[in-house]
Formats: C-alpha cells, structure tokens, sequence
C-alpha cells in the first residue's frame, strides 16, 4: 500500500529563523503576519482568504511542566 | 487506515533546525473562522496546555477559578478549558474535544502542546524517530454485547 504522508507545513522554503520567541500566521505560503502575542495579528488571520496556518516558534528546545 | 505526519523542522535561533513531532490541528473559533494551528504531539504531558492569546484568539472558555500545574520546571497557573479540533489525514478525518489546561502568564514561551488525555485514548501512535514520522491508528470503539 502507498504511503500518504502530511508533509511538513513550516516550509524550508520560508527562513523561520527569524521568528524565533513569535507566533506566525502563514497564509497561501507566505509569513503574512508575526508577533510575540497572538492577539495582534488577529486582523491577518481574519483577512486570509484560505485556512491560515498559525504556529508559534519557540525559543528553548525543552518544554518542561 | 492511519494518518501518517512528517515531523516539522523548527528552526532555533542560531539557524540549525529541531526537528520535532508537530502536528496540525484544524480550530474553528467562536467566529466560525477555521485556522490550522501546529501543535507539539507531547507524550509526556498529562493534559493538553494552550498559550493564554491563543485561547483569547479561539475564543475558549475557561474555567473562573484558577488552579495550578506543575512538572519539573515548576508551577504555573492555569484555568480548566475544553479544546475542540479536527485532525485530518488525506482520507480521513477525525472531529475530537480533549480537556485542556489555558496558561494563565501571557509571556509564556510555549506552543500547543497536545497531551495525552482524551487524545491518546483515541488512537495509536507511533514516533517513528528515525524516519522523522508520527503515525496515528484511530481506535475503534469496543463492541458492547
């Protein structure tokens, strides 16, 4: 059987680098909007006129609780 | 049938790439608008935990008394919520509510972290770490006779 695998959303196309410690809303594969609160790029959300991808980029590689 | 996930390739600051097991849940807010927010699949917690804005933005409910969690890293406060999402593979699709904990520090550096109750009941999941992939088996419902 074919494996169908959902491949990657965070593109290595798009550097990510630079978002580090951000949230960033991806719409149609373009970084349309970034910041540390998400709240303030509400209105890009919004104004997407696809599904928005939204993923935050953390700065530390552990995440303990 | 199985939903399989490539591990996403996040990048730290210094440009090398963590290379983790996020995945995309499917979130409608109180509005009706769907976005895909990219989650940290996290066997090692017990509940799933929401950043404070990213409740605000989905528009959660929370709970009005706030009660605390910890780990390792120590306390935090947190407010009970429910999450509801929609994880969906090329062929199938899979609507779920799990109970969820929303950080109450709004500077808290962290993503979604999807844990285990309510989620991990519903499927088998693999970490296939060599081959950067998580494959998620729905469980079927036992047959009452």
């Amino acid at each position: 059987m074919i494996e169908m695998v959902i491949e990657q959303v965070l593109t290595q196309k798009v550097d990510f680098s630079r978002y580090v410690g951000q949230w960033v809303v991806i719409c149609e594969n373009k970084v349309v909007a970034h910041d540390k609160n998400l709240n303030k790029v509400q209105k890009e959300i919004k104004e997407c006129k696809r599904v928005p991808t939204i993923a935050k980029i953390p700065k530390k590689d552990t995440l303990i609780f | 049938m199985s939903i399989i996930f490539r591990y996403e390739h996040v990048p730290r600051k210094d440009g090398t790439l963590r290379h983790a097991p996020f995945i995309p849940l499917l979130i409608t807010n109180k509005f009706g608008r769907t976005m895909k927010i990219i989650a940290l699949l996290d066997s090692g917690a017990d509940t799933t935990v929401i950043p404070k804005d990213l409740a605000e933005v989905i528009g959660l409910k929370e709970k009005k008394t706030d009660s605390e969690t910890g780990g390792i890293g120590g306390k935090v406060k947190v407010k009970e919520s429910k999450l509801r999402f929609r994880i969906a593979g090329n062929r199938e699709s899979y609507s779920l509510e799990v109970p969820a904990l929303v950080l109450q520090d709004a500077d808290a550096d962290v993503p979604l972290l999807l844990g285990r109750h309510g989620f991990f009941e519903q499927f088998n999941i693999t970490f296939k770490q060599n081959e950067e992939k998580i494959v998620l088996k729905k469980i079927s419902p036992k047959k009452v006779y």
